[in-house]
């Protein structure tokens, strides 16, 4: 696969100049999501109120397909419930993994097409990592809220 | 001789991604000369029994054939008449057998142990187990901002708390050549024994244990040409005597009794159970392979390539090198203007080059040089010129992909 196909312009825009990287003042969930072989790591806040992410941020030192994950993450699960941020998590993380995935019907296309182009990062087993860290990090705190 | 040498490692004949083979990671692990391959092969083939165990042909043979790689070694290492040389798995263990051994018997709450910022973490991990296990207390010599050990601060971190110095031969993220003869003579005069983290030096720089005058030397056959599963340990004959054993198992024991288990004496002592053998005998390979090439010539290739590749790198304003030691070995780290070092070893590996990217199990150093990760390259005696030219290509093909 050419090198080009990874680093879609999408992930490049976001990878150096992300969106939403700053600590929120007002949060009621954080949580960190860190690679301990390579030493990238995010740390991402959010605001929980009504069971939707009223705000949502990160910030955090890696490569550019873990600060372009981030950055998305983000945009994307602005105003999400809690049940379809892991709803969506799974479709992204099933997108790069299993390339067999099922559109979560309420997500919006324009935030489709942000996830859809972290897809070729399947082919970069190395690098997958990179771009699932904040995902799981985020599902693993709202696993461990709910319980 | 180092002209041709690349055709004696098979591996370049094949193509990575489409293209040839730059492999800048012998400091990760180097590759394998067709010599050291076909030893592996022959002795499983041929040879192959149990070692120090059998009385039939095949064991004694080879018995015979895996101490001569550690007589071999010692003449390797230039190791005087009170060395031994223990077989372990990798440098990692036997790191962890000193700090382990030394630990056991001779350290207490309090007590001291120095290291340095540059130390990989094979080499301070073993000692954390000691803060946490005993409540010893570690101390780091400090390194300037080239990269250089602050030696002439050493004198000033030894106490008489100070147990034992465990520093490494040179930095695998900076090619830092540590001056072992200014820290042996201070560590010496306080009575303080040295341990030496050979990983990086053992075939890339000058050897001589009995010079060096160090009580342990740790290093490993992988990154000197040979096969993985074989770490090596230099020890003074005193410390051998003096540590119980680091495990327990067969070949290790002198008799076995229900009520009472007496020791093997010497290296057996620390060899429990079925040892890497076909490793072991085709480590004698690779040291015939280094000293063919011969040392001199290992050492000056290296620098040499190693001065080529900065000067060309500082050509590029984008390039940062991070740190500029006054006697560098084939290594040193980099890092390119906003594009992360992951980033960087994708796009070159698509390129066929091989380097490594993230802290290089050195998180202490970049945390002193204020850096979340680098780019490392390190040579071997099969890179030549044209390896640098590609590396220096691929950091365009960096930049262009990046460049918005």
């Amino acid at each position: 696969m050419n090198i080009k196909e990874l680093y879609k312009n999408i992930i490049l825009d976001h990878g150096t100049s992300p969106r939403n990287r700053f600590r929120l003042q007002n949060f009621n969930h954080e949580t960190i999501g860190s690679n301990p072989l390579c030493g990238d790591k995010v740390h991402i806040f959010f605001n929980v109120i009504d069971d939707l992410i009223d705000q949502i941020s990160f910030v955090g030192e890696g490569c550019a397909i873990c600060i372009a994950s981030s950055s998305v993450m983000t945009e994307v699960l602005q105003n999400k419930s809690k049940k379809e941020v892991v709803a969506i998590s799974k479709y992204f993380i099933n997108v790069i993994i299993n390339k067999n995935h099922t559109f979560p019907n309420f997500l919006e296309q324009d935030n489709k097409t942000k996830l859809d182009s972290f897809m070729s990062i399947g082919e970069f087993p190395t690098r997958i990592k990179c771009a699932t860290l904040p995902w799981i990090a985020i599902e693993s705190e709202l696993e461990k809220k709910s319980k | 001789m180092i002209k041709n040498i690349k055709e004696e490692f098979p591996i370049f004949k094949n193509k990575i991604n489409g293209k040839d083979l730059v492999y800048l990671d012998s400091a990760n692990s180097s590759q394998k000369p067709q010599s050291v391959i076909d030893a592996v092969s022959f002795f499983y083939s041929n040879e192959f029994a149990n070692v120090g165990r059998g009385i039939y042909t095949l064991a004694v043979n080879a018995s015979d054939k895996y101490e001569k790689t550690r007589s071999n070694l010692k003449k390797f290492i230039g190791a005087s008449s009170d060395c031994e040389i223990i077989f372990t798995k990798n440098a990692t263990e036997s790191l962890n057998l000193v700090a382990s051994c030394f630990g056991e018997k001779f350290i207490e709450k309090n007590d001291e142990i120095i290291l340095t910022e540059t130390e990989h973490h094979a080499n301070y991990v073993p000692w954390d187990f000691l803060r946490k296990r005993k409540g010893a207390i570690i101390k780091f010599l400090p390194i300037d901002e080239d990269g250089n050990l602050k030696v002439d601060e050493l004198e000033k971190l030894i106490s008489n708390k100070t147990k034992i110095i465990s520093i490494t031969h040179m930095s695998n993220v900076t090619g830092a050549i540590t001056p072992l003869e200014k820290i042996i003579e201070i560590a010496k005069k306080n009575n303080i024994p040295v341990c030496v983290d050979g990983t990086q030096g053992a075939a890339h720089l000058d050897i001589d244990i009995k010079k060096m005058n160090c009580d342990f030397y740790a290093f490993s056959g992988h990154k000197m040409y040979g096969p993985t599963g074989v770490g090596l340990l230099a020890i003074k004959y005193k410390w051998l005597e003096a540590f119980d054993p680091f495990m327990g198992g067969g070949g290790m024991i002198d008799y076995v009794t229900k009520k009472n288990i007496a020791y093997a004496r010497g290296v057996w002592k620390m060899e429990a159970g079925t040892m890497p053998t076909a490793e072991v005998v085709a480590l004698n390979e690779s040291i015939n392979f280094i000293n063919k090439i011969g040392k001199k010539n290992i050492i000056e290739h290296e620098k040499k390539l190693t001065q080529i590749a900065l000067e060309k790198l500082r050509s590029n304003n984008s390039v940062r090198i991070i740190a500029k030691p006054k006697n560098q070995g084939g290594v040193f780290s980099f890092n390119i203007n906003n594009i992360h070092s992951h980033d960087v070893s994708t796009i070159l590996d698509q390129e066929g080059i091989a380097v490594r990217g993230g802290h290089h199990c050195c998180q202490v150093l970049h945390e002193v040089l204020k850096i979340n990760s680098s780019v490392r390259v390190s040579f071997g005696v099969y890179n030549n010129e044209s390896d640098i030219d590609a590396l220096c290509d691929g950091i365009k093909k960096c930049q262009k992909i990046f460049k918005k």
